[in-house]
């Protein structure tokens, strides 16, 4: 352990039968893991400190999610919603290669028994001109762009609320032991123990200390850059291009706003996709972008982070044994990033930026080329119609529906599908 | 796009598929071919069944009414386990939610915590399902969820056979391109390239062709295991239990809405009670008990006048590695048979058909669309597997070799981490595709004995005193409410003498409810 004078020993200076969880990151992901844990945890009675280190230069300024808002972010942006501060989206338009629009909502139900992308694939071979695909999709669930960081400095609020401790600092040290985490130094000389250490800050700084990241393989994800610029005129929107290796660039644009950009300063450096293996590994827990690095459309981190915390929530302080609680979180966790990548992998295979789907996107695609069909998975993020709207976007097309589709009439199917639009 | 399906196997698979196939596929001009063999017959078992039968059935039109009378059908709210956990214990594992969940969590967590702090009522007393059971009493699930009523759903105890020949009336009467042939397969031809089958030969001589099979020949598997090579994968170092020894008898429980599952020294023992008979059976491992044994101890248990012979049915825990191969799928017991506990062999079935119905390709390259199928079954049984295992894992019995084995056992890696984490931190992990969801695997785990370290804090914003309170009071709730509902026998009286009866809730694919 370092020898350094400490002006304070964070965690062993205050109660230390009560269970102490160090959270260290920056912004949104900060705020909302402390404002989350209190409350969940409340009956636990832990102690939180929130290791603030500066904000990074990759933290955008604003982000999106879709009703129902999962458990972490829903509070603040209920009450947001409420005051109306908030810009609802119809749709979410990445700028696809297919130039399809695509959501994570619904399309309507054709008839019991034809699946709405059979029945679209009907229409499609035989009705020349047929709507676009995207016309079809329910506006059900429209998305809210917020501004990260007033809803971070909401939860910073909340937190406080909740008796979370915030130590703000320029950097940390991790003191370690033996693969496990002892203590973190701030930089202004402050000591930090805790029983947990969540790790949300980017590039995982405190997990990197006892785990090397895995790289997603360049052929599935190559690295990218990064250009964010303002909108014009839209005051919460943002638009943010993403520039592949072999300088292509695919383009989305968020919040509302459909264009393609061609150009843009890509200031930020390459990143590449990796993440933690073990998210949970001895006393370090990552999260969110602690725990990854993707490219941040379709899927961002914080919902990633959104779905570790719940489940952080029911395995934190219940067994001082953790092994199963464990290899339960880091289960679910790269089930969640793998989804993401996913998500991103098949856009970016769609226009031919990647080389190669994932071995669950081949049977994703090949299944959807050949009869129209989705997989069955324990999906968390896109369901199977947005899975759908996803191909279509993406630029595949089935060659040919499922038997019971094809026996069906094709006028009633065509009747029924272009009432829809109506609707 | 196929012309001609022919289906092998007249038992429950069989007719299952055919009526499926005929209702779909009513405006096409594909044709159905059922070949069965009433030399060879039927398993003539199959009687329980679970709340998801009825959405097939409404899937078809079926008017359920009607099929009740067809099939002699009773009410089934869930089944009676008794001297699973040991001699003279017995719970129900109800077709209903567990409690009730708040906005802090599930209620297995409160009852877990309140059972570590004494409470006697044991995890299957929260469900509206098991009281009613109990006490005989049944009516329709409440369509109005904020109601305790809503909470539980229902299925049959059904006579197999005319259940069968219900199906058949159904597929001749929906189906003009439908037809029946009577008769034993002798041969089954094959493509000398391709491997696929392309037509099979009874011992009359009839050949009959076709481009796609449905094998549901039972146990032989005559298609898929003896014709094209799948391979049988043995689960019996998990699941043990390889025979069966069933009998009807003419005893009949007009007021008891439950199948009974009683275990004994090397296995267990079933009651399905019909609306006139009731099917029993026992269920053995030839590695613990011999047939005469099993059979002494079938008959001491067995109550009423025996209606046929003794039916001594061998099966082994296994499923094919390929349910779909070439131009053939397996359906029923030709694909796999786990055992009857639990009452998900039907269920397999039903879930066969709608996934080979949502899957089979207009077209005549299917390979994608088979490993799909096939990735698709795996889950399903793997599923399953592990749940019946827990019934058998989870126990305080070690009063014989059976018992021993079974608690000494290794354990499927899913289940081990599944159960460790129950045990660790309390949790259920559960999943979005499979049958047996959080409030089964509650229910048996803890009915069965299962414990948790775990006391999870998050229930905390009841002191202990309050927890239990609610929970009696919750309990005394469920319990009167299931006294206002009327006996079972007068609902049934009112189905079977065509007297007024309100309609049948609409149906889901769903254990719990009409809205889980
Ligand atoms: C002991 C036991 C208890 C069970 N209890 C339940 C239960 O409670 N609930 C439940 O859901 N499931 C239960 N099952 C499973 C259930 O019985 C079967 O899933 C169901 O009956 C379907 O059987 P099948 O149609 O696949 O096979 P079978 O009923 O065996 O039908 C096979 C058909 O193929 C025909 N056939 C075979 N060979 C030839 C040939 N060469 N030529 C022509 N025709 C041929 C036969 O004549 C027959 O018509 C139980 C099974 C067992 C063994």
């Amino acid at each position: 352990m370092a020898s350094v004078c400490h002006e304070f020993v964070w965690g062993i200076f205050m109660n230390s039968t009560r269970i102490t969880i160090a959270i260290v990151g920056s912004g949104l992901s900060l705020t909302l893991s402390a404002a989350y844990l209190a409350e969940k945890l409340q009956y636990l009675k832990p102690i939180i400190l929130a290791v603030q280190l500066p904000e990074d230069e990759s933290d955008e300024d604003f982000s999106f999610s879709f009703p129902p808002f999962s458990e972490p972010i829903s509070p603040i942006l209920r009450q947001q919603l409420a005051e109306s501060s908030l810009r609802k989206i119809d749709l979410y338009t990445p700028s696809s290669p297919a130039g399809l629009g695509f959501n994570f909502s619904t399309y309507g139900v054709v008839s019991a028994g034809v699946s709405f992308p059979q029945a679209y694939q009907i229409c499609v071979q035989n009705v020349a001109d047929f709507p676009k695909y995207d016309r079809f999709l329910e506006e059900k669930a429209p998305g809210i762009i917020y501004n990260r960081k007033s809803v971070a400095d909401d939860y910073r609020r909340l937190a406080v609320k909740k008796d979370v401790v915030l130590i703000p600092c320029k950097s940390v040290q991790v003191i370690k032991d033996e693969g496990k985490i002892i203590s973190l130094e701030t930089s202004d000389g402050q000591r930090v123990t805790a029983d947990y250490f969540i790790d949300c800050s980017a590039k995982g700084k405190l997990m990197s200390c006892v785990q090397e990241r895995v790289r997603v393989s360049d052929e599935i994800m190559p690295s990218w850059s990064v250009a964010r610029k303002r909108i014009s005129g839209v005051s919460s929107a943002i638009s943010c291009t993403f520039k592949f290796a072999s300088s292509q660039m695919i383009s989305t644009i968020n919040y509302g706003h459909t264009s393609y950009e061609k150009t843009a300063d890509f200031n930020g450096g390459e990143a590449n996709a990796e993440y933690f293996q073990f998210p949970w590994l001895g006393n370090c827990i990552a999260v969110g972008r602690g725990f990854a690095e993707i490219p941040e459309f379709l899927i961002d981190l914080n919902r990633i982070l959104e779905k570790q915390l719940m489940v952080l929530s029911w395995l934190i302080g219940v067994n001082s044994q953790t092994v199963y609680s464990e290899r339960h979180f880091n289960t679910l966790s790269n089930r969640y990033l793998d989804e993401a990548v996913d998500a991103v992998n098949l856009m970016l295979c769609g226009v031919g930026f990647a080389r190669e789907l994932t071995p669950s996107n081949q049977r994703r695609i090949a299944l959807f080329q050949s009869s129209a069909g989705t997989v069955k998975e324990n999906n968390v993020f896109i369901s199977e119609n947005s899975w759908t709207g996803l191909f279509h976007a993406a630029g595949y097309k089935p060659t040919n529906t499922n038997a019971f589709a094809a026996s069906t009439s094709v006028n009633q199917i065509v009747g029924r599908t272009k009432s829809l639009i109506s609707r | 796009m196929i012309q001609k399906l022919v289906i092998v196997g007249g038992g429950t698979a069989g007719w299952m598929t055919a009526a499926a196939f005929c209702h779909l596929f009513q405006d096409s001009p594909l044709q159905i071919t059922l070949v069965e063999s009433d030399a060879i017959g039927t398993v003539g078992v199959g009687e329980a069944t679970i709340p998801h039968l009825r959405y097939f059935n409404e899937r078809l039109g079926i008017n359920e009414h009607e099929f009740m009378r067809a099939t002699n059908a009773t009410f089934k709210l869930g089944i009676m386990f008794s001297d699973w956990r040991k001699p003279g214990h017995s719970y129900i594992h109800p077709f209903g939610e567990f409690g009730f969940a708040t906005s802090h969590g599930p209620f297995y967590h409160y009852w877990s915590r309140a059972h570590q702090l004494g409470l006697e009522l044991a995890a299957d007393e929260f469900s509206i399902a098991t009281h009613m059971a109990r006490l005989g009493r049944f009516t329709y699930p409440s369509q109005n969820d904020s109601e305790l009523l809503s909470t539980f759903s229902y299925a049959f105890h059904i006579d197999a056979a005319r259940y069968a020949v219900f199906l058949r009336q159904y597929c001749e009467k929906t189906f003009r391109n439908f037809s029946r042939q009577e008769g034993k397969i002798e041969h089954v031809l094959q493509d000398s390239s391709s491997g696929d089958i392309t037509g099979i030969k009874l011992d009359s001589g009839l050949a009959i062709d076709g481009d796609f099979f449905i094998d549901c020949s039972g146990f032989s598997s005559l298609l898929l295991n003896k014709t094209l090579g799948a391979k049988p994968l043995d689960m019996s170092e998990y699941l043990p239990c390889n025979s069966a020894i069933a009998v009807p008898t003419d005893e009949t429980y007009p007021d008891v809405p439950f199948s009974r599952a009683t275990a004994h020294a090397a296995g267990w023992q079933w009651r399905i009670p019909l609306r006139h008979r009731t099917g029993n059976g026992c269920v053995y491992s030839t590695n613990f008990m011999s047939d005469s044994e099993a059979e002494e101890l079938f008959h001491k248990n067995l109550a009423g006048n025996k209606l046929a012979d003794l039916n001594l049915i061998r099966f082994s825990a296994r499923r094919m590695d390929a349910s779909w191969k070439n131009n053939c799928v397996a359906i029923g017991l030709s694909s796999g048979f786990l055992e009857p506990l639990e009452s998900t062999s039907i269920h397999l079935i039903q879930v066969a058909i709608m996934k080979l119905t949502e899957l089979l390709p207009n077209g005549k390259d299917w390979r994608v669309e088979r490993d799909e199928f096939n990735r698709q079954m795996t889950d399903e049984y793997e599923k399953i597997r592990d749940f019946l295992v827990l019934h058998y894992h989870v126990t305080e019995r070690e009063d014989s070799e059976f018992w021993r084995y079974i608690k000494n056992m290794p354990l499927p890696s899913s289940l081990e981490q599944r159960m460790n984490l129950i045990q660790e931190a309390g949790i259920i992990d559960t999943y979005q595709h499979g049958l047996f969801l959080e409030s089964s695997w509650a229910y048996v785990y803890f009915c069965q004995g299962g414990q948790s370290n775990a006391s999870h804090h998050r229930t905390h914003h009841l002191s202990d005193q309050e927890l239990l309170e609610h929970l009696r009071k919750f309990h005394a709730e469920i319990a009167k409410t299931a006294q206002s509902i009327g006996k079972q026998s007068d609902m049934l009286n009112r189905i079977y003498g065509g007297g007024e009866v309100e309609k049948w809730p609409q149906s889901a694919m769903s254990l719990y409810g009409v809205f889980s």
